[in-house]
């Protein structure tokens, strides 16, 4: 009884190892190993001298004419300030151009805001998130658009990083709901529409976004009333969308199908129609365990944004295209794409990071 | 308790009632007739957007003077499609020109299949390593490929290709080699009738091997004595071919590229288009590949590994029965999904002019207008490959499944 808490033997600890055992151990142990590690560290040596050698010692910062670039055989980076508002906001008006950026730091902090768990941990906080996003939206809408005083920029000015992140956003927001009216359907137990539903999935994943971009671009204009004209943005987005959903759709059956029997059961029982027990006790449980899947499937929309550039629109990849063919800059393509290859990566891994992380709360709360 | 009590009594009461209630419900909320209305909705929907497309293309198509059919595949291409496996050219009929796209396709896409297996095994197995420097270097690596738009890397590889000479001053790194901007050029053996005693040679060493390999597993079975079937098999697969080849090399000439005018004519050519599409699509779906394989190997379990080792087997037989049969069960389903995904992604060749499926619909697009048409086979051939390795994996999922007993 009086033993004092201090007396309580810890565990043992494994034993400490110092830095030179551990170097040993994980580059050294064998013959094999040491040869790997030896040729890793030459390649990787070669790689980042060569890289900085490129991008540091022998680039050139403006102010420099492309002839300056070529001598000095390194990057050319006077390129890039020359053209990064190009390549970042395309063909917005020059002196507006402070209006994307504005919109685009926005939208970052509400994504940020919201991907904090802590700000939906109460009630309160939850009302507080749709209202900041209600207003987030609605001042994007304005700083983008045009109006409070603002002068109207029409939609078809829109490009670069803005429309990248329009399309991606906008799609996949539409994508979820359609995705969880579809997966709904195929589990349903009315024949007609479960049909509907797994022959609208199955036509959809097994062509490529290209062709559904082309049949937007191309087909619709057939397919529609004369008078009917849909503007090229909308046309693309209603193609990502239709093409995102059929994929999510999977993922959410996924979600549905690990739900287990008894809280449909249980659902059933509370006197609960079909609509009541789907979004009260089923789909939270569902789209709960798809969010890793969900953000996967978001970052690849992210990239297939870049599609848009066969029907001749412009988002970062094609505003870094129409940079890259100024004729005073003729020949230089590396830089251009490095520079939006660091934003693609950049908003890629911080998302795949981030999935990650759920994915280890989602395990470590159900091991508990 | 007795609030609690008389609550109960109350509930099932309720229940009961409510129980009378789908049993008197009015006409119109029935299941049956709720379910019988939701899908007539929905086919009359389906039915009401088939009939106005039909109404509106039947109204748009003799204004814009488009016909409609597929009489079109007939007519001549009227554009070139460069050096092919059909000798197709600008004279030959358009559905020619749909299977050069098609044969295009499906090359760039099998051997874009067997590159990144290749590179998602190394990188993967690199993932594994205890070597930490040597695992982490692979986690950049898969990183890095995944998270960059498959069509930027495209797009950048084929930039390389602007760096190169043009063909009057092409590179020549080895005799009868020339680079140059327009492509690789490289000297083609000229086909001779005794080259085909090689493929035969082959032929009949592939049945060759199968026999050995069949007779050396009965042996097997039957006293259960290991007969080693690799030295024969060997020799059938290998030696066979060889000595038709080496016959058939008597007399072989080789046709090298040389400079015509603005360009190489002669021996094959390598376009940088190809090179550009089967690189980029190659390194990127290896990330995808190599995440695949990394789970598929960590997903069997630890336990028999331990097994399989106090059996006292060695190395290569835990890895080749023990820990790849179980491994392939989880990696072959999302391997299947990614060569598929990659046959589709080889769609995005079209930006930088590869002449497969796409590139081809939207040329003859702009040439005869049919776009309805065209886009529709498009789809359809994808959708048919898509249709056919689904059941392909399906089978073979059903083959290798795990059978308890």
């Amino acid at each position: 009884m009086t033993v004092p808490m201090t007396d309580i033997p810890s565990p043992p600890r494994p034993p400490q190892k110092g830095l030179v055992t551990w170097i040993w151990q994980n580059f050294f142990g064998s013959l094999g190993n040491s040869v790997l590690t030896l040729v890793i560290l030459w390649i990787l040596y070669k790689a980042i001298t060569g890289a900085f050698t490129w991008a540091v010692l022998d680039a050139t910062l403006a102010p420099a004419t492309i002839r300056e670039c070529i001598d000095a055989g390194g990057a050319c980076w006077a390129f890039i300030q020359d053209k990064w508002r190009l390549i970042l906001f395309g063909t917005y008006p020059f002196d507006q151009q402070w209006r994307p950026a504005l919109a685009l730091v926005l939208f970052l902090l509400l994504v940020i805001a919201t991907c904090i768990p802590a700000s939906w941990k109460t009630q309160e906080r939850k009302r507080w998130m749709f209202g900041l996003w209600l207003v987030g939206i609605l001042l994007i809408g304005v700083l983008m658009s045009g109006g409070l005083g603002l002068p109207h920029v029409e939609i078809r000015f829109w490009s670069g990083l803005p429309l990248t992140v329009l399309l991606a956003v906008v799609g996949m927001a539409a994508c979820f709901l359609a995705s969880i009216l579809l997966a709904l359907g195929r589990r349903s137990s009315m024949p007609a529409i479960r049909w509907i539903c797994i022959v609208y999935i199955e036509v959809i994943r097994g062509v490529p976004l290209i062709s559904l971009l082309f049949m937007a671009n191309i087909m619709l204009p057939l397919l529609l009333p004369a008078d009917v004209t849909i503007p090229n943005i909308v046309r693309a987005q209603v193609a990502f969308i239709m093409f995102f959903a059929a994929y999510m759709a999977e993922t959410v059956r996924g979600g549905l199908q690990a739900v287990p029997d008894g809280q449909y059961a249980a659902a059933k029982a509370m006197g609960m129609g079909y609509w009541q027990s789907m979004i009260y006790i089923i789909l939270p449980q569902a789209l709960r365990i798809t969010i890793p899947s969900m953000v996967n499937l978001f970052i690849a929309g992210f990239k297939d944004t870049s599609l848009v550039i066969v029907i001749s629109m412009l988002d970062l990849l094609g505003t870094a295209n129409a940079a890259k063919a100024d004729p005073e800059w003729l020949g230089l393509f590396i830089e251009a794409y490095v520079f939006i290859a660091a934003i693609y990566l950049a908003v890629c891994a911080s998302m795949s990071w981030y999935s990650r992380r759920i994915e280890r709360r989602i395990s470590m709360r159900q091991q508990h | 308790m007795t609030d609690l009590t008389n609550k109960t009594g109350n509930f099932s009461s309720q229940s009961v009632q409510r129980l009378e209630d789908v049993r008197q419900r009015p006409f119109w909320r029935r299941p049956w007739v709720i379910h019988v209305v939701w899908q007539m909705l929905a086919i009359s929907f389906i039915l009401y957007v088939a009939w106005s497309i039909v109404a509106n293309v039947s109204t748009n198509l003799p204004r814009s003077n488009i016909g409609f059919g597929l009489d079109f595949l007939s007519l001549p291409t009227r554009f070139e499609m460069g050096p092919n496996y059909l000798d197709a050219t600008a004279k030959s009929p358009i559905w020619l020109t749909f299977a050069v796209g098609f044969i295009n396709t499906v090359r760039v896409s099998i051997l874009g299949i067997i590159c990144c297996t290749f590179l998602g095994l190394v990188v993967a197995l690199a993932r594994l390593s205890e070597n930490k420097l040597v695992s982490n270097v692979a986690l950049v690596y898969t990183e890095t490929v995944r998270n960059i738009p498959l069509l930027l890397q495209m797009l950048f590889w084929y930039g390389f290709s602007t760096l190169l000479p043009f063909p009057g001053q092409a590179l020549n790194p080895a005799p009868g080699v020339f680079v140059s901007n327009r492509g690789i050029y490289m000297p083609s053996p000229v086909m001779s009738p005794l080259h085909y005693w090689g493929f035969v040679g082959l032929l009949l060493g592939v049945v060759a091997a199968f026999f050995v390999y069949r007779f050396a597993q009965n042996y097997r079975k039957r006293t259960g004595a290991v007969h080693k079937p690799a030295l024969a098999g060997m020799t059938a697969l290998i030696g066979l071919p060889l000595a038709m080849v080496v016959i058939a090399s008597f007399g072989m000439s080789f046709d090298v590229p040389e400079l015509k005018g603005f360009n190489f004519l002669g021996g094959t050519t390598i376009t940088p288009e190809f090179v550009a599409v089967l690189v980029s699509l190659s390194v990127y779906q290896s990330g995808f590949a190599a995440e695949t394989i990394r789970s598929g190997i960590m997903g069997v379990r630890k336990g028999q590994l331990e097994a399989a080792r106090s059996l006292g087997l060695p190395g290569s037989l835990v890895l080749s029965k023990v820990v790849l049969p179980q491994a392939m069960r989880i990696i072959v389903p999302p391997m299947a999904g990614q060569y598929m995904s990659l046959t589709k992604n080889s769609s995005l060749a079209v930006v930088i002019g590869y002449p497969e499926l796409v590139r081809v619909s939207t040329a003859v697009i702009s040439e005869t207008g049919r776009a309805i048409e065209c886009i529709t086979i498009l789809m359809a051939i994808y959708l048919c490959l898509s249709l056919l390795t689904s059941a392909f994996m399906n089978w073979y999922n059903a083959r290798i499944a795990f059978v308890e007993k």
